[in-house]
């Protein structure tokens, strides 16, 4: 492979409360071990959904190498769980612990770039966290998994305005789902198999992506860049056809800060990763499917693993060349990689 | 104890809108009452068959029971020789259900500033709650800082909180009440309205003597919250009043809380005593409804048990269908509970002598 | 102090591991000895809630009375191995109700090579 790659989600191992003792506060270290401790009922957020281990890849220089990354941004693999945490200071203290972590494993390899984890269930808290993390100016989105309650809602207002003081993109991952305290994507019903579960995440953007946009999110933090990581993007065409058929028509109050091209203000600030992408067997017909929008979406490779190489190439061969070299790389490289990030040192 | 010289003050007490109009002039943005009609918010779903007031309270002019000032003071205050009455608003019990967060925070602030300016001044004898919207805490703390010194508002009221009384979302709101030594009062019956969760965590009532049992069970988690994530830890200024959520549950909740706290006091470390000893403190109960066990007698064993005849606060909830006679309401307590609860509590908790120089 | 009048109960000092513990009996009341760091420490091993024997519970710190959402983590505690009460292994007080909860306590001490657990005086 000769192409450069950014990966935007990358794994190399997922941080347990033994990698993040270290960082952790003595008094929250004792309370996270009573946590754990829990033989089958647990105060550590598990996910009644949980996916086979998977094994850590401590050199992931040699899995960049091979895949030609130039920048790979971590993914520390525990926003679902720090979501799911009942206790609102352990989980504060988990974040933290987690982005130290981060930060200290940033060293070993300088394409690597890091992810501020937050707990959305306690805004206030988080911002301080964004601002204390953000110091370290290779920490380049806020991460957060199952907010409390729709990204357009104020009480995530402190979030967006931290990461808007450091210029950070803020991401919503597709994880956190039926892990500790929290349940389902709806309110109707519950996915019976793992299978259904995972394919599920498809619905968990809409409902955010809708608030952003009718709340006026965009308009109020105007520098705000959202990253819907997990979800896919094939809905989004039937999202913004309903929006502007409602608009056409509407005859009530319009929410202030929505345009009338809900379209264009998508392409501008909302990015969406490919994990979890909706590719058919011929991924031509995505492509198809996308171009129909008068803006198309901007996508970034996340592979979601310790090894970008095999999702990269299968991308590589199913997408039309000239987005596939936006998708792989050029898109990212100004999401994560921007010389304007207010507060780079 | 003769009439002439029982002085009762009645904690709960619900004033009306003859219709939405009244609020009109005091709304930033009237025309939004368009869009949400606070009846539609005020649907629990499962409504009282027989109607939610009580049928000889409507007024002779015409409109809903409760919205005639004039004949609230007759019907009521002189009815039953009332020293003071705390308005609750009645209309606005759902406002915690409009998806529209501003817009009831535009209501609370209307409905505020239409009970001084159009109830106040009809008798003396009104007190009043500063009605705010716990959806958004930072524009209640605001509103509750607005009127706190409000010699006449004695309590902050909501009627719904997205989350556990607890949750340190909740904290701009104790913070203001805190700061101004105004007790905090929740209100029973809207944690089924518009867009509110519920008062059931599984499914909903098919019917009405299922709901309204079922509407008092928030408390219990409330309560709990509140005590075990350290509120009055935190804020010991303020207080918590819950209103015509009953309180014969409360002994169990005593009792279990302490259980819970012995077992496993290592994980809410802030709390340096049983539970019940911040309950007894920071809490106190309406009576209305006073729940009527076969023999009177046990619910007199009932408050002993609770063990602080200081919690309570009598109130009548008038003109609801479910409201207690004054007259009667407390004929089974002891002589000298009666004038601690119609009266005696709620004077030390509202600090009435410094507010109205009453002695 | 010794005296005739004081129940004794004694026993090899290497029956009790460091950081262990051994139950012993002082006349018909069963008494726990915990070796914490080499520090003796003597309590009633029945629990005053129901009676669950003290000795089969862990031993070790606690979170002590902070601020609200604070974790501080210190004091010297054996729990109670059914309902997890907490008491203060100096003081054989329950930590969460210290008025109506508590392990009797007593005197044991090192004298040679033996462990001498000692009751009160009749």
């Amino acid at each position: 492979m000769t192409r450069a790659l950014i990966d935007a989600r990358f794994v190399p191992e997922v941080a347990e409360l033994a990698a993040l003792a270290d960082h952790l506060p003595a008094g929250a270290l004792e309370r996270l071990r009573i946590a754990q401790k829990g033989e089958y009922t647990s105060m550590w957020p598990v996910s009644v959904f949980r996916r086979p281990g998977r094994p850590g890849a401590p050199d992931a220089g040699a899995a960049l190498d091979r895949a030609n990354v130039v920048l790979a941004v971590l993914d520390p693999g525990n926003a679902g769980t720090i979501s799911g945490m009942a206790n609102p200071y352990l989980a504060a203290d988990l974040a933290r612990a987690t982005n130290a972590w981060s930060s200290a494993r940033l060293e070993r390899d300088e394409r690597l770039r890091g992810s501020i984890v937050i707990d959305p269930k306690n805004p206030d808290l988080a911002a301080d966290e964004i601002r204390r993390a953000g110091e370290d100016p290779r920490m380049v989105q806020v991460l957060m998994a199952y907010p409390p309650e729709l990204l357009g809602d104020r009480s995530l207002h402190p979030v967006y305005a931290a990461a808007g003081e450091l210029g950070l993109p803020v991401t919503l991952q597709a994880s956190g789902a039926y892990t500790g305290v929290n349940k389902g994507l709806t309110a109707a019903g519950f996915p019976s198999s793992r299978l259904a579960h995972e394919a599920g995440w498809v619905h968990g953007a809409q409902p955010h992506l809708l608030s952003l946009l009718t709340e006026g999110t965009f308009a109020r933090f105007d520098q705000l860049i959202i990253v819907f990581d997990g979800f896919g993007v094939a809905w989004l065409p039937s999202l913004l056809w309903r929006l502007e058929a409602e608009l056409r028509h509407w005859e009530g109050r319009r929410p202030p800060g929505l345009p009338d091209d809900p379209g264009r203000l998508v392409a501008e600030r909302v990015r969406f990763t490919t994990a979890g992408l909706e590719l058919p067997a011929d991924g031509e017909r995505l492509a198809t499917l996308l171009a129909t929008l008068e803006h198309r979406p901007v996508l970034v490779f996340g592979s979601g693993s310790a090894d970008p190489r095999p999702g990269a190439d299968e991308l590589g061969r199913q997408l039309p060349a000239d987005w596939a070299a936006g998708v792989l790389a050029g898109h990212a490289r100004t999401l994560f990689d921007s010389p304007d990030r207010a507060g780079a040192r | 104890m003769s009439r002439s010289d029982r002085l009762i003050l009645d904690a709960d007490v619900h004033h009306m809108y003859a219709s939405a109009d009244v609020i009109t002039p005091y709304l930033q943005d009237p025309g939004a009452l368009k869009e949400f009609p606070l009846g539609g918010a005020a649907s629990s779903g499962v409504p009282n068959p027989h109607g939610t007031f009580r049928l000889d309270t409507v007024p002779p002019g015409g409109g809903p029971p409760g919205s005639d000032p004039a004949h609230l003071v007759a019907d009521h205050l002189d009815r039953h020789d009332i020293t003071y009455a705390i308005l609750s608003p009645g209309s606005t019990l759902g406002i915690g259900g409009l998806p529209d967060i501003d817009l009831a925070c535009d209501i609370a602030r209307a409905t505020n500033e239409w009970t001084i300016a159009e109830w106040f001044d009809v008798d003396e004898r009104f007190l009043g709650s500063i009605l705010v919207n716990a959806r958004d805490p930072q524009q209640a703390a605001d509103e509750i800082r607005r009127l706190g010194t409000h010699p006449r508002m004695v309590q902050v009221t909501i009627n719904y909180a997205p989350c556990l009384l607890g949750n340190r979302f909740m904290n701009p709101i104790y913070e203001a009440c805190d700061e101004l030594g105004l007790p905090l009062n929740v209100h029973v019956g809207a944690w089924d309205m518009g867009i509110n969760t519920g008062s059931i965590a599984v499914g909903h009532a098919t019917g009405f003597v299922e709901q309204h049992f079922a509407i008092c069970l928030p408390a219990i988690h409330n309560l709990v919250s509140v005590i075990t994530e350290g509120v009055f830890v935190k804020y010991p200024n303020t207080k918590l009043i819950l209103s015509e959520f009953g309180m014969a549950w409360l002994p169990f909740v005593l009792w279990r809380l302490d259980m819970e706290y012995r077992s496993t006091r290592d994980d809410v470390p802030w709390l340096t005593q049983l539970p019940s000893r911040y309950i007894r403190e920071f809490v106190r109960f309406t009576t209305q409804p006073l729940e009527e066990p076969e023999k009177p007698s046990d619910l007199v064993k009932l408050v002993e048990m609770i063990g602080c005849p200081e919690m309570l606060l009598f109130s009548s909830d008038y003109p609801h269908w479910d409201a207690d006679n004054p007259e009667h309401a407390l004929r089974a307590f002891p002589e000298d509970w009666r004038r601690r609860i119609y009266y005696d509590n709620a004077h030390a908790l509202f600090r009435l002598d410094e507010r109205l120089a009453v002695a | 102090m010794s005296g005739p009048d004081r129940p004794r109960v004694s026993f090899p000092r290497a029956e009790l591991p460091r950081g262990g513990s051994t139950v012993v009996k002082l006349g018909v009341r069963e008494v726990v000895v915990y070796d914490v760091d080499g520090e003796l420490f003597a309590l009633f091993n029945r629990c005053p809630h129901q009676q669950a024997p003290m000795c089969e519970g862990p031993r070790g710190v606690t979170a002590l009375p902070s601020g609200v959402g604070e974790f501080v983590i210190g004091g010297l505690v054996v729990r109670c191995p059914w309902h997890g009460y907490e008491f203060d292994l100096r003081s054989g007080r329950c930590n969460a109700d210290p008025d109506r909860f508590r392990l009797a306590t007593y005197e044991v001490r090192e004298e040679g090579d033996e462990v001498v657990v000692y009751g009160r005086a009749r």
